[in-house]
């Protein structure tokens, strides 16, 4: 993705949701967006795909997919045309977060899935469902011929997730993108249902974009990290330098606000001081500035511009110096 | 329900007691009545000199058995009236309903499908006017237009002399049926598109399109089939038309069904035949609330039994 | 310096004043109103009058809209019946709905068994094809006036009952209830004091709409010759007069002109209703499938107000 803008009209009015979002994803890598909710990141998604609201749309910038040195461009592409569907479902599969809403409570679950096979490749209607069986049964579900010709409500929640996932990679696409597949679900299946995305991911090369807002999960499955606030990315790097060594204020103060096992239990939590504004504000300079502990007046006034590091890590701050590294706080830190 | 449709048969016929008729004539032939000294005898025997919810249960009893009593006003057993309108009546309703259901589905889903389009405005449009124009209104004026001066189409009534077979009875049918379907549509185009339009934002719409369905199939296979729903629920609920009659526009064109059969036992206060249609009217609505219960369970298969997999 | 913010009435009025199809069914209903209480000056012939010399003449200058057969100016004759239609739909509306409102608080606020009796009697009355369940009636009770009012008071008030009841299931959870329930307050004073209030906006946009859905009633009703009396003219009874066919062929002028009143009439209400609903209840105001045809037809042409969100 390339300086991509995306807007939303909402009564009569205009919302700047995307703002120049830039991503590169490397084939075969795993990618986590992270931010808080309202930040875009399931807009980025719902933006490769072409599958934006009827209210949205790409401003600007470009979406190109490689593949064997051809680059498509994306959202070029006539929305529902031959072309963008061929993507989507067999290039491109996606996983969404609403296991309940985003199944067609009266289909049955098999064929939901086999329904993507049958769009794109030429199979018989036995052949798919076998094949349909199998993924079930490599997922993880339980009595899997059975199951086939179940109800989406007969599912508990996790299960309704291996069959989302099995949707998504039915056609075994390349990219994977999957919007926050384990926030509605409790702890324990969340950690089987992340370990299954990676196990995909790592057992045919795929590449996968994973939306969170999940810092925890981030460090289990994540080869590189984009950090988006308020439309922008504001940090983008390997798992390890993002976490490890944040430079984007933003980005600390998240970490900060992760609770921790081994943490200090007699200090308080840390938050960010602040609300996160509405998209409908546009502002000249750094959203962030507000809030920002090291904002500088100049922060305010310009565009700022995404900064490169060592090891292509990307920052968008300019109180960085050189090296990467923040000045000292100006407002004093808050503890609340 | 069952406790609700006895009771307005019930209200029906102490109200009937209440009037100056003799309730008499309406439980035996005109023979019977003809000669007085039965009467007294009769009286006894029909249970007149019984309490009034006796009475009642005893003509609720009758109805079971078949004997539907007396029209007052022309001594013809009410059951053969109603076998002799009955027909007219379905015909009417029933092609009606089918027209209108199905013409309100089609546009529903395209006005839905195409928010702001040329059918959606148009589709608005028929029904802001549905609600503002009286139906029976467009029964006259097309009346006037296509039978009178057009001479398109016969002035009324269900069959002209000589005719015999469906065919030849048709062009009778043509212009009640579309007054009938256009009311009908009005009411209905409201609900199929908002249903429609329900649909289409959720969520699992999205999922389909994601997996890179063409449109149609789309709206098809996932949004048509969940919008049923609510719209089979209304027109469950039209069913009882089929026996209380189109009234107003049976009496637009003269047309000889259970409607006309209504309004012409009101004006003579002929309370036999009230009832019974009444009474009919609510097991109407009964059967059609079964049918509703039915339906549910066919197009959504959460309201039927199944256990949690885990 | 501050401003000072207008009350919530002012906003109201200033905000129907901006709703264009609002404003237009108010004009014409304003108008429909006033040329009807003034109708002795307007039209300068007495309804009742009839001129053997005159009669079933079509439209002419001397007579806006024709005579009938009896020699009666149909001009003055539309307008006096506007009178009392009019009164018809008003009272009937505003009975209906005080009897909807009333059970329907009772049915919200105290639940359990009233809460489904009272259901249960509405869905019967309300799955009851309409104008049957009317007729029902009228053979009870007789016709005229006042008895049309009351009947309609009765089998209408099912609409109100659930909007009513709907609003105060849910705000009877909401807080400011526990902390009325909290101090003491009888039931009568929530009921009265606290919850009513809230729920007038739906009450009032249904009065409004009753209003046409009885006018229309009415029309059919007297149409049949079963409403109100030819002596008391109404737009319905003056349609009575085309139940000859004879009249739906060549008299025309006879009840196109009824007619058109009434569709002119009730069109005028059904948009000041969509008007109100839009000003009252915003949140219906957003949903694009309520907007009328008009509203979204001035916004192609015009371009859509500009909103800031601040």
């Amino acid at each position: 993705m390339k300086d991509v803008n995306v807007s939303f009209t909402v009564e009569s009015s205009n919302l700047h949701i995307l703002r120049d979002v830039s991503l590169q994803v490397p084939r075969g890598s795993f990618l986590c967006i992270v931010g808080e909710s309202g930040c875009g990141k399931s807009v980025t998604a719902q933006a490769i795909v072409q599958l934006l609201p009827d209210n949205g749309r790409v401003d600007s910038g470009l979406i190109s997919y490689y593949e064997s040195g051809k680059a498509t461009e994306l959202n070029k592409l006539e929305k529902f045309g031959r072309e963008m569907r061929s993507f989507r479902g067999a290039k491109i599969g996606m996983i969404f977060q609403d296991t309940l809403s985003s199944l067609n409570p009266a289909h049955r679950v098999g064929r939901q899935v086999a329904e993507s096979l049958l769009q794109h490749q030429n199979l018989s209607k036995d052949e798919a469902k076998e094949r349909v069986i199998e993924l079930f049964r490599k997922l993880g579900i339980p009595d899997p011929e059975r199951r086939f010709n179940a109800y989406p409500h007969e599912f508990s929640g996790g299960m309704r997730q291996r069959v989302m996932i099995a949707i998504a990679t039915i056609c075994e696409p390349d990219l994977v993108i999957a919007d926050e597949p384990t926030t509605a679900l409790d702890v324990t299946i969340q950690a089987q249902i992340m370990t299954l995305l990676k196990n995909l991911q790592k057992s045919a090369q795929r590449t996968f974009i994973l939306i969170t807002h999940n810092m925890a999960l981030v460090s289990e499955v994540a080869d590189h990290v984009a950090v988006m606030y308020l439309g922008r990315v504001v940090e983008y790097g390997s798992v390890d330098q993002v976490l490890r060594s944040p430079r984007h204020p933003y980005t600390q103060a998240l970490l900060q606000s992760v609770p921790s096992l081994d943490a200090d239990k007699s200090v308080e939590l840390k938050t960010v001081d602040g609300q996160t504004p509405s998209p409908a504000e546009v502002t000249k300079g750094c959203e962030f500035a507000e809030r920002c502990l090291f904002a500088s007046d100049t922060c305010k006034d310009r565009v700022i511009p995404l900064m490169t590091f060592e090891g292509n890590h990307q920052v968008r701050c300019i109180r960085l110096d050189e090296k990467g590294n923040l000045p000292k706080p100006d407002k004093a830190g808050s503890n609340v | 329900m069952v406790p609700m449709a006895l009771a307005i048969s019930a209200i029906i016929f102490f109200a009937s007691r209440l009037s100056p008729i003799d309730p008499l004539y309406s439980l035996i032939s005109p023979d019977a009545a003809s000669d007085p000294t039965n009467l007294a005898i009769l009286r006894e025997r029909l249970g007149f000199n019984d309490p009034i919810f006796v009475q009642y249960f005893n003509w609720l009893f009758e109805i079971f058995k078949g004997n539907f009593g007396y029209s007052i006003q022309s001594g013809q057993p009410i059951s053969e009236i109603l076998a002799l309108r009955m027909p007219a009546t379905l015909e009417l309703v029933l092609a009606a309903l089918i027209i209108s259901t199905t013409l309100s589905l089609l546009i529903g889903l395209v006005a839905g499908a195409n928010r702001g389009g040329l059918t959606d405005k148009l589709s608005r449009v028929l029904a802001a006017i549905g609600i503002s124009v009286p139906d029976f209104f467009i029964g006259l004026a097309l009346l006037n237009v296509m039978a009178y001066r057009a001479s398109l189409f016969p002035t009324g009534q269900r069959i002209s002399p000589g005719q015999v077979t469906f065919m030849e009875r048709l062009p009778h049918l043509v212009l009640p049926v579309a007054t009938l379907s256009i009311a009908m549509l009005a009411v209905l185009i409201r609900y199929t598109r908002n249903s429609v339009l329900d649909t289409i934002n959720r969520d699992f719409v999205k999922t389909a399109r994601s997996k890179g369905l063409p449109e149609w199939k789309v709206m098809w296979s996932h949004v048509f089939r969940n919008s049923l729903g609510p719209v089979m629920v209304l027109i469950a609920f039209r069913l009882p038309l089929l026996v209380g009659g189109a009234v107003l526009v049976e009496a637009v064109f003269q047309w000889p069904g259970i409607g006309k059969t209504i309004v012409e036992a009101v004006t003579v206060s002929d309370y036999p035949v009230i009832m019974v249609v009444s009474l009919l009217i609510a097991v109407a609505i009964l059967f059609a609330s079964f049918l509703v219960d039915i339906a549910k369970s066919i197009l959504d298969p959460r309201v039927r039994l199944g256990a949690t997999i885990e | 310096m501050t401003e000072k913010v207008p009350s919530t009435a002012r906003l109201l009025v200033r905000n129907f004043a901006g709703n264009l199809t609002g404003m237009f069914g108010l004009l014409v209903i304003f108008l429909i109103i006033t040329s009807a209480i003034f109708a002795e000056e307007i039209s300068g012939y007495n309804p009742n009058l009839m001129d053997g010399m005159s009669t079933s003449l079509s439209p002419s200058t001397d007579h806006l809209m024709g005579t009938d057969q009896l020699g009666r100016d149909v001009f003055s004759r539309v307008l006096y019946g506007g009178r009392n239609s009019i009164l018809i739909g008003i009272t009937a509306s505003f009975l209906g709905n005080l009897i909807g409102t009333v059970l329907g608080a009772i049915a919200g606020y105290l639940g359990g068994r009233i809460d489904t009796v009272l259901i249960r009697v509405s869905e019967l009355f309300m799955t009851f094809p309409q104008l049957v369940l009317v007729l029902i009636f009228v053979t009870i009770m007789g016709q005229g006036v006042s008895n049309v009012i009351i009947i309609f008071a009765i089998t209408g008030w099912m609409t109100t009952l659930r909007l009513v009841r709907s609003e105060f299931l849910s705000l009877r959870e909401e807080a400011f209830v526990e902390a009325d329930r909290a101090f003491g307050f009888s039931k009568k004073r929530i009921i009265f004091r606290h919850l009513l209030p809230n729920t007038m906006s739906p009450i009032v946009v249904a009065f409004t709409i009753n209003i046409a859905i009885y006018i229309i009633a009415e029309a059919g009703l007297s149409f049949l010759g079963l409403g109100v009396p030819v002596t008391t003219p109404t737009w319905g009874n003056l349609l009575s007069a085309a139940q000859a066919p004879v009249v739906v062929e060549q008299y025309w002028w006879l009840w196109v002109f009824p007619a058109v009143a009434i569709i002119a009439f009730v069109t005028g209400v059904n948009f000041v209703g969509d008007g109100l609903r839009d000003v009252l209840d915003p949140r219906q105001r957003t949903n694009a499938k309520n907007k009328t045809f008009l509203a979204t037809l001035r916004e192609k042409l015009f371009g859509s107000r500009k909103q800031t969100i601040e």
